[in-house]
């Protein structure tokens, strides 16, 4: 399959920040469109006939979501872009927050014409100061043309955005947690229910969309929501934008259409660096469960990852070739769990902390064959009972390593001379 | 100290701007502690406190807050931290060997700062440049793909820098 | 609307809105919990309580679990086992295993859970997390590693106290709860966070390391240190009180303390007890034998009968004491003199309730304050007065209530969000008036009702005498605050007045009060539940004295002479008694020869220390009955050791007629004795009848066959919350509108209650603080250690006008006389009104306090100037 060029058609022009270049190239004529020629029911059925989901990495039904903030009619409402862009491995959100800031912000106002929310925020990881300043700008740009702000093109419609920025908090990716942050607390998962489209941003209603889905949503206006739904795999559609790093020859952001198999996406990065095999992949970030070899052909969508026990996430794809060590792979993306654990409960406050020594351990040498079966049962509990996703999400790397590459494991326990290093160095 | 000794009229009245964003006094907490950063390199009790009062919240909220995140530095440091990611792409990539790299080059170990105080020295996790590893940040600003050699160079830009 | 659901194979049927948990608890399925607690919000994150639910894949924990139809639970299936134990393995991971040196073992939720459902053995053979220790208080203990982040601690600051002094730092598994700044503790110390820790976390530092809990003896009892009456249980090993823990269960405090009642008991173990009986021979003070000591105080007593003796008894007593105390003087003295330091606040603001209300007493119940959506508070911090009264409040706040407050001060209510009106004492009457011009100009309320009561064109006319604009000119109040505060007041079903100190014992304070309840009428809130009002008086017993008769005119339950005569088969003097004031003026008048203080420190508590001084010489005879050495009692001619709290045995009766039981948990210190018994001894000594009693159990029997709203309270438990007077437990004593008879409007003319002076041109508030209560608590080590010597506040606007920098020395000078401490900015003041505790040694109230005729309402507040002086 070749690139698309929907979501990126922008990204590569001089200026593409800019208003003008934006609305040169289609820019801002969906939201006229949906606000002229459309009602918010219309525009939210446009978005179900697309089955666009979550481009975050839930997959939430993007137009279940906007139906759900449509029946409560609690006022204010909002609309929270999540760019909190977290999972190690991705980095996709960042092309548009960089170079086609415009879409998001018009993505952001068809959804409160859809619900009809009052004001937006762009959540923005603190780690993306530079886009942050552009997405300022951006609103800025917007607001002096009459595209946000009040009345906007004449309609009903008094929507603008602040861009909020985040300080280094993984687990604020989670919506709960991020609105806690929004609210100026630590960053908290909250118990749900209550969902935030009932009580979300100061207990009001809240839709929480991704980057991604948001800078969707112009296009399904445009286009209309079968022509959404007729791109990939009609189970989960839409184009997609895979963030793909690691042992590929060039790592960066490819828009392709959802369910490319994995084995296509390495061709379109380049294929394998320095042409060595490939051994695993994360296809959704530190949080998903590893693909080895014999899954290389598995397309990369919701559905088929699932089906194979593993998850897309938000298409952080990482690549590891015949050099990398398994063991050591799977201490790092333990370490970045224990780090970014909120703290709140504890199975994975606890539990990683116990997880994190036994796999640095097992690094040192010091590792016995129980320990294996130890990590699995402490991997059991702390996915059994986490209070939100980063604990049942952090075992998988612990878990599906040990799975498929237990000889590593073994050969570390066993204290088999390293064949590789996992800097690709020959020892 | 009263708050004329804390912040100048031009500070206060940004202070002021940042607060008047948002409806929610809770939610200008993070932007305060953004700017008072950028302001003062770090977090110190007589601004966190100040913010909090002028907030309305509670002053601890504001502690909490300010040592949740791993941006928020509560002591002083360095003129410009530097921050390797030690997260997945970038340790294939060879981060350890940037960070021993790094230590050697400065003298100092992790969470350390130089003794002309120019930079410090942190690991963090993916800071979302995976396709440009291995990545660090220095104020912000990221870098990569990094070998000790372009390093070598980019050090000597900051040090140049206020 | 009902649920229906099914757990461990049982039926249940509950609200919609209850959790597994709470259904589960009904039907007596115990699920273990460490962060949930009954009076928090939910936090979901310990994981304990997880269970098993069918159709869902993973566990769910019952606390977050909101019920539904149908829903089938089961607590006890091997995977709930299996993630219970796994709970418990992951918390041992990084607590310490401290219980050998842990003052929480053998009471610790952890360990009983971990024996209950936990491994004997652990698997983790990693290193704990060391945080290192800090001392972030010298009364609250934080052993920081044993913490288990359940959050407790810090949400009990936050949602019950509503003081937040406590967050969570860092994260992960770094997370660590700490003050501010990770430094000193500043918060109101009152235990909460002891309370609800499951752990050995937070623990109370005078009691580190001091016993192990199976070692020590509890005894339930009730606080002696105002009149919030809250339970609470002694702590104590070897006749000695360790500490104080909270009791759940009926009463007014559910468990909640203030830093006295909590940290204040070890006032008791002060090395300055008086241990034994002393007689002055040869101008000293000999240690004596109780016997030669009963015999000398009622050889000399005797000699002084009728009216040239008297007594003044502390409202700390118990109604036993004060019950035997005035029987003591009116028939084995045949004198009337008895009085108590409260007797004043007691004529003052008492019989204006009875004429208005029908009520000696307050008509309603301190819990009702937590459902009111209106509040009023008037003369007073109740934060201060009545703490546990502030937790009602704080809870009303909480769900909504409008809480407006007229005082000379913010309180720390204001940081729930209150309405703060600030006024000069004096200055209340106005703006109360205000209000009821409000609500019958914009006709908040229907007026139908109350319009033919008496008293009603009267009020009419004159609240309208003066406009908002005027009372904003007098008082210095937003006339739109006046406003708001009406409307809010009216428009609320259930709205409630309190009023305090500040209010009652100004000059004209009982015109207030009746302003007060012009106000509760018009608006039609007395008698319902969460709406009436409520006077606000801190000394403990105060109400128990009035029921007891400790008064020169009032008898046991104010019955009449004729009737006492009769039930104590005896003849009562016929001479009028004199009241506390009356007594020193006659004692330096020379016509009172003989002084009896039980209790009480005249030069704290008695207005213009010269006249104190003067009387106290002039004396013939002076008996000092106390726990400790005071100034008095160094002039005294026989001073005997009286039984502290949890030394002794009795009732006490609280601000809403709760009469309690107070046990004892310890043995009386030295040769000290119970008051009661002192008195039984003398009465025997003078050979006097009717005063043989060998209990307080015996004496409650006779009180409640004489004071008609006790009766019966001999023969009922009055352990776990006692009842509320007249039994069988009375809520609110006044039903809808106004008792029958008392349909009128008191319409007070006057529009402020106090003179401005020249000479004199400030207000100075002699008041309480949160940690003190009148003088006793300065024996308190543990109180002490919070704060321990007085400090003058005041608004740096009058501190600018009066040339006195923050932290300067002042001299304070009012008509009786002066006072020299330090001096601090406050911004909460309103500018004109000083204020100064009046608990220590460095200030002597009654050096400032002005004696003399109208005088007698002035104890709360003294006309004053000030003068820096240099150090």
């Amino acid at each position: 399959m070749s690139e698309l060029k929907i979501l990126t058609k922008r990204a590569g022009l001089p200026d593409s920040v800019k208003i003008d270049t934006y609305l040169a190239n289609d820019g801002y004529k969906a939201l006229t469109k949906a606000l002229k020629e459309m009602t918010p029911a219309q525009v939210r059925d446009e978005v179900l006939k697309s089955k666009l989901r979550g481009r975050g990495g839930a997959g939430f039904a993007t137009g279940m979501k906007w139906d759900f903030a449509s029946k409560n009619t609690t006022k204010p409402k909002f609309i929270v872009c999540n760019a909190d862009e977290g999972e190690p491995g991705t980095f996709k959100d960042r092309v548009i927050l960089k170079f086609d800031p415009h879409a998001l912000l018009e993505g952001m106002a068809i959804a409160a014409f859809a619900v009809d929310a009052d004001h937006g925020y762009i959540y923005i990881r603190g780690e993306y100061p530079e886009e942050a300043q552009i997405l300022m700008d951006a609103v800025k740009e917007a607001e002096e043309r009459g595209y946000l702000g009040k009345n906007i093109l004449g309609s009903d419609l008094s929507f603008t955005i602040t861009v909020h920025r985040g300080a280094g908090a993984y687990v604020c990716g989670e919506e709960t947690a991020l609105i806690e942050s929004l609210e100026g607390s630590r960053g908290q998962s909250r118990i749900r229910p209550p969902f935030p489209v009932n009580s979300g941003y100061r207990k009001l209603p809240t839709v929480v969309n991704n980057v991604e889905s948001l800078s969707c949503v112009p296009h399904i206006v445009l286009n209309g929501g079968a022509w959404f739904a007729g791109i990939g795999n009609p189970e989960c559609p839409g184009p997609k934008l895979f963030s793909i790093s690691g042992a590929v020859e060039k790592p960066g952001v490819y828009e392709l259409p959802m369910g490319v198999p994995l084995r296509e996406l390495i061709e379109t990065a380049g294929g394998m660096k320095d042409g060595k095999d490939f051994k695993a992949a994360f296809p959704g970030g530190a949080s998903s469960a590893c693909m080895d070899a014999s899954e290389i052909d598995t397309g990369l969508d919701f559905n088929s990852l699932a089906a194979i026990g593993t998850m897309l996430g938000s298409g952080a794809v990482m690549i590891l070739d015949e050099t990398a060590d398994m063991v050591k792979a799977a201490y790092v993306l333990t370490r970045f769990f224990d780090h970014e654990s909120c703290g709140k409960c504890t199975p994975c406050r606890e539990g990683l902390t116990w997880v994190k020594q036994v796999m640095a351990g097992i690094l040192e040498g010091k590792g016995t064959e129980e320990d294996l079966d130890l990590l699995l049962d402490i991997c059991e509990q702390i996915q059994g009972a986490s209070f939100c996703g980063l604990g049942d999400a952090s075992v998988n790397c612990v878990t599906s390593t040990i799975r498929k590459f237990r000889g590593e494991y073994l050969n570390y326990i066993n204290k088999e001379p390293r064949v590789r290093a996992a800097s690709g160095e020959k020892s | 100290m009263s708050v004329q000794e804390l912040f100048s009229d031009a500070e206060l009245k940004s202070i002021q701007e940042i607060a008047s964003r948002y409806e929610e006094p809770g939610s200008a907490l993070m932007p305060l502690l953004h700017y008072v950063q950028q302001i003062r390199g770090y977090l110190g009790e007589d601004e966190m406190a100040f913010i909090a009062d002028f907030l309305g919240i509670t002053r601890v909220r504001a502690y909490e807050v300010a040592t949740y995140y791993t941006l928020y530095y509560t002591k002083p440091r360095g003129r410009h931290t530097i921050q390797v990611c030690r997260n997945l792409s970038c340790t294939l990539a060879g981060a350890e060997g940037i960070v021993d790299f790094l230590k050697k080059e400065l003298e100092i170990e992790v969470g350390g700062t130089t003794a002309d105080g120019m930079f410090s020295l942190v690991e963090v996790e993916c800071i979302g440049s995976c396709d440009k590893a291995p990545a660090i940040m220095i104020d912000g600003d990221h870098h990569g793909p990094v070998t000790p050699e372009s390093l070598r160079e980019i050090l000597n830009t900051y040090r140049g820098k206020p | 609307m009902k649920v229906n659901l099914t757990i461990d194979g049982r039926q249940v049927a509950v609200d919609a809105q209850a959790t597994v948990l709470e259904a589960a608890k009904t039907i007596g399925i115990e699920i273990p919990t460490f962060c949930y607690h009954p009076r928090l919000e939910v936090f979901g994150g310990c994981r304990m309580c997880l269970v098993e639910v069918e159709g869902w894949r993973k566990l769910e924990t019952a606390c977050t679990c909101k019920v539904s139809e149908g829903m089938i639970v089961h607590t006890d299936t091997p995977k709930v086992q299996a993630g219970r134990k796994a709970m418990l393995e992951f918390l041992l991971v990084n607590h310490p295993l401290d219980c050998p040196v842990c003052d929480r073992s053998g009471a610790c939720d952890l360990q009983d859970l971990v024996f209950k459902y936990g491994s004997a053995e652990t698997r983790f053979k990693g290193q704990k997390r060391v945080l290192p220790d800090r001392v972030v208080s010298p009364l609250i203990d934080r052993n920081v590693n044993r913490c288990i982040q359940c959050k407790r601690c810090v949400r009990a600051c936050d949602e019950i106290q509503g003081v937040a002094a406590l967050g969570m730092a860092h994260r992960g598994a770094k997370t660590v709860v700490v003050p501010f700044m990770d430094k000193t503790l500043d918060c109101e110390f009152c235990g909460h966070c002891i309370y609800v820790c499951p752990v050995g976390c937070v623990t109370p530092m005078p009691a580190r390391h001091v016993a192990r809990t199976w070692e020590m003896e509890k005894t339930p009892s009730v606080c002696s240190y105002c009149s919030n009456g809250c339970r609470l249980e002694y702590n104590s090993r070897d006749e000695k009180v360790l500490k104080v823990s909270h009791l759940e269960g009926p009463g007014v405090n559910n468990a909640s303390l203030c830093s006295k009642g909590f940290f204040g008991y070890d006032a008791i173990n002060h090395p300055d007890r008086i241990t034994t009986p002393l007689i002055r021979k040869n101008g000293q003070l000999t240690e004596s034998s109780w016997e030669e000591a009963l015999e000398t105080v009622a050889e000399k007593l005797g000699q002084f009968s009728g009216g040239q003796a008297g007594g003044i008894a502390s409202p700390r007593m118990t109604n036993e004491d004060l019950y035997l105390f005035q029987k003591f003087f009116r028939t084995a003295l045949k004198s009337n003199n008895v009085d108590t330091t409260s007797g004043n606040w007691a004529r003052k603001v008492l019989p204006v309730l009875d004429e208005r209300l029908g009520v000696f007493a307050s008509p309603n119940s301190v819990g009702e304050l937590s459902g009111a959506g209106a509040i009023l508070i008037v003369g007073c911090d109740i934060t201060v007065s009545a703490p546990i009264t502030g937790l009602k409040i704080k809870e009303a706040l909480r769900k909504g209530a409008r809480v407006t407050e007229i005082n000379p001060a913010r309180s720390p209510l204001k940081r729930l969000g209150t309405r703060s009106l600030l006024v000069s004492p004096g200055q209340e009457l106005a703006v109360v008036k205000g209000m009821i011009r409000v609500i019958l100009d914009e006709e908040l309320v229907d007026l139908s009702a109350v319009r033919s009561w008496e008293g009603f064109g009267d009020l009419e006319k004159t609240v309208r005498e003066k406009d908002l604009d005027d009372i904003a000119g007098m008082t210095g109040v937003d006339r739109e605050a006046i406003r708001q505060a009406a409307r809010d007041f009216a428009g609320a079903p259930k709205a409630s007045i309190l009023f305090g100190e500040i209010a009652a014992l100004q000059p004209g304070g009982e015109k207030l009060i009746h302003a007060l309840l012009d106000l509760l009428f018009v608006t039609g809130k007395a008698g319902r539940e969460g709406s009436g009002i409520h006077p606000v008086y801190s000394p403990a017993n105060y109400q128990g004295a009035v029921d007891m008769g400790a008064g020169p005119s009032w008898l046991p339950g104010r019955v009449d002479k004729k009737a006492l005569e009769k039930a104590w088969g005896t003849s009562l003097p016929e001479e009028a008694g004199l009241d506390a004031l009356r007594m020193i003026q006659a004692a330096s008048e020379g016509k009172l020869k003989a002084l009896y203080l039980v209790g009480v420190d005249p030069f704290s508590s008695i207005p213009g220390s010269s006249e104190v001084q003067e009387a106290l010489e002039k004396l013939e005879f002076l008996v000092v009955q106390d726990l400790f050495m005071t100034e008095a009692a160094r002039n005294a001619d026989v001073v005997l050791p009286a039984a502290g709290m949890a030394e002794r045995e009795g009732t006490l009766t609280s601000s809403e007629r709760r009469v309690q039981k107070i046990s004892k948990a310890v043995r009386e210190s030295g040769e000290s004795r119970a008051d009661w018994k002192i008195f039984t001894g003398l009465a025997a000594a003078l050979k006097a009848s009717g005063m043989d009693f060998s209990s307080p159990k015996d004496i409650l029997g006779e009180i409640s066959r004489v004071v008609p709203s006790y009766a019966g309270l001999g023969d009922v438990d009055l352990g776990n919350g006692g009842v509320q007077w007249p039994a069988p437990g009375t809520e609110r004593l006044c039903g809808d509108g106004a008792p029958g008879g008392k349909e009128r409007f008191g319409a007070v003319a006057e529009w402020s209650t106090m003179e401005k002076g020249s000479q004199y041109p400030l207000s100075l508030i002699l008041g309480e603080l949160l940690f003190h209560s009148g003088s006793l608590s300065r024996y308190s080590e543990n109180l002490n250690k919070i704060v321990s010597s007085a400090c003058l506040l005041l608004n740096p606007q009058t501190a600018a006008e009066f040339k006195i920098p923050d932290e300067s020395t002042v001299r304070i000078y009012s008509a009786n006389g002066s006072v020299k401490v330090q001096a601090r900015h406050s911004e909460d003041l309103v500018p004109g009104v000083l204020f100064l505790p009046r608990h220590f040694e460095n200030v002597r109230a009654s050096d400032l306090m002005v004696p003399g005729p109208g005088t007698e309402s002035m104890t709360a507040v003294v006309k004053v100037r000030v003068e820096r002086i240099e150090e």
